[in-house]
């Protein structure tokens, strides 16, 4: 359990005059669920794309499962945009296909199976699915892999309830339970009881990390609550 | 890995290229009948051809005519969209591609940067070879409905004594030419490469960029295009300065040796430029990738 899977050494990204991300010091371990909790533009957006290799640290060191980002990462790392990513001349049954050819870890059955009860048959183009549908499949394609970390960049937010504990449920039963779970978000109340661990960002910095028990334990109160209090002045 | 980015590469290109291509030759087909069925071949041996076409032009009630007239403004129009969709292709499949939402996908998979770079470049050459061979076919297509006897013409093609006297013809007149030939073949691939890489490295010069990403990109070719006209031409003028000062060397050979050195020479150059656009392209799209 206490093998660390992501490990963030004065990570440092600016892009020209903004510094989004301010030296960054982190250890995440397997097995968890954690939520990446801040404001827009606090840098969350940020820690995940240099996760998954779509930017270049400024300076500093971060690694995944031992390894500095690259191929072998990348390969490891199930990401959730927060934008579709999918050509849309792509049908399920294509999209199935890529992730088949290029993610060794990815389940076709177990995608076959969410498409199926989200009523998607394989021969349905995406050009012509609602927009909702488009995010659900992108979310059951994402989590039919067995990655060892799993990148969710706010896949909450925009969506109405409903959607929200569909997304939410098809997470929690899909997840690899050996691997990692990074949500980012500002919504904090739907997403607490999911949580196992807090990350609090603000302007590039971590003003806190700690396990949701402790912060209910410590500052008797919620994680959203403390949210709405550190954050009280940044929004 | 190249193999299966390829294989994803072509469907999408496939998709919009092929119907156009099928049209293409369709249109070449019904414009080549009806051009045929126009042609008096009873008044060819005294009318000349470009006449004959006036003739026809002063004609438009016939129905025929019209029609010939119709599909040859169809044909004209087939083949520009033709070209002009391979080329949107080539920046579509680049832009939108990797540099836009589907670059979050593309750039997350377990491939180098480079491997996507090439597989989009093989594809895209792939495609803008089919589109030459395309067009080679429908304008052949074109000439056997122009010609007075197409059926005998064929024939004459297809005839092996016809080519064994034509290459004989060759071999005694150029000893040399498969080797021009070859030189030709390789200098055409390499430039269109570097062609096809420029534009590529256009595109990441222009990422690089704030915003007005597209404008910045069109910069980058202008400029790239000016200062590889301006060392070709300095290049230029020293050669030929070279050739003056060495005239009094010059044997009967010479010609052809020069002709060689031209190409050589020409080959060189596009792999030079070839090279130094794929590096640029692979280098900001490893370091500097920052999608919107």
């Amino acid at each position: 359990m206490n093998n660390i899977l992501v490990s963030a050494r004065s990570l440092t990204k600016t892009y020209q005059h903004i510094t989004a991300l301010n030296n960054i010091n982190l250890e995440i371990g397997s097995g968890k669920i954690v939520g990446l909790l801040g404001p827009n533009g606090s840098g969350k957006t940020t820690f995940i794309k240099l996760l998954c290799g779509l930017l270049q640290p400024t300076s500093g060191m971060l690694t995944v499962d031992g390894k500095s980002i690259g191929t072998q990462t990348k390969s490891v790392i199930s990401y959730l945009p927060d934008r579709m990513f999918i050509a849309d001349w792509f049908k399920a049954c294509d999209l199935m296909e890529f992730f088949a050819d290029f993610y060794s870890d990815f389940d076709k059955n177990k995608a076959m199976e969410m498409l199926s009860t989200l009523g998607i048959a394989p021969n349905d183009k995406i050009k012509t699915m609602s927009k909702g549908t488009k995010e659900k499949i992108q979310l059951a394609m994402i989590m039919s892999r067995k990655a060892k970390l799993y990148l969710l960049d706010e896949p909450i937010a925009g969506v109405d309830q409903a959607a929200r504990d569909f997304i939410l449920n098809t997470i929690l039963t899909n997840y690899n339970e050996e691997g990692t779970v990074i949500i980012s978000t500002h919504l904090i109340s739907d997403i607490e009881r999911v949580l196992d661990e807090a990350i609090f960002l603000q302007n590039g910095n971590i003003v806190r990390y700690d396990t949701v028990d402790n912060i209910r334990e410590q500052e008797e109160k919620s994680v959203d609550q403390l949210f709405r209090e550190i954050f009280a002045y940044g929004m | 890995m190249i193999k299966k980015l390829c294989k994803y590469e072509f469907r999408s290109i496939f998709r919009t290229i092929i119907p156009i291509y099928i049209v293409v030759i369709a249109v070449s087909i019904i414009t080549s009948i009806s051009i045929a069925m126009n042609v008096d071949y009873a008044d060819v041996k005294y009318v000349d051809n470009s006449v004959q076409w006036a003739i026809e032009m002063n004609l438009p009630y016939k129905l025929q005519h019209i029609f010939t007239f119709v599909m040859s403004l169809a044909y004209f129009a087939v083949m520009v969209a033709l070209f002009v969709l391979t080329v949107v292709i080539i920046l579509q499949r680049f832009y939108k591609g990797l540099l836009c939402d589907e670059g979050y996908l593309m750039f997350t998979l377990p491939v180098k940067p480079w491997q996507l770079i090439t597989s989009k470049g093989i594809t895209a050459f792939v495609m803008t070879i089919l589109s030459g061979i395309v067009s080679c076919i429908s304008i052949f297509i074109m000439m056997l409905g122009s010609l007075p006897y197409p059926l005998k013409f064929l024939a004459e093609l297809f005839s092996l004594q016809n080519w064994v006297r034509i290459f004989g013809q060759l071999n005694e007149t150029v000893p040399m030419w498969g080797v021009y030939v070859l030189e030709f073949i390789i200098l055409v691939i390499i430039s269109s490469l570097a062609s096809l890489y420029q534009i590529y490295a256009s595109m990441a010069i222009g990422h690089l960029a704030k915003k007005n990403r597209i404008l910045m990109s069109v910069v980058a070719y202008v400029a790239i295009s000016m200062i590889l006209s301006f060392v070709g031409g300095i290049f230029g003028v020293f050669s030929a300065l070279t050739i003056q000062s060495s005239q009094n060397y010059l044997s009967i050979n010479a010609g052809e040796a020069f002709l060689h050195a031209l190409l050589i020479f020409s080959v060189i150059t596009s792999i030079i430029e070839f090279v130094v656009f794929f590096v640029i392209t692979e280098r900001i799209l490893s370091k500097k990738l920052n999608l919107e």
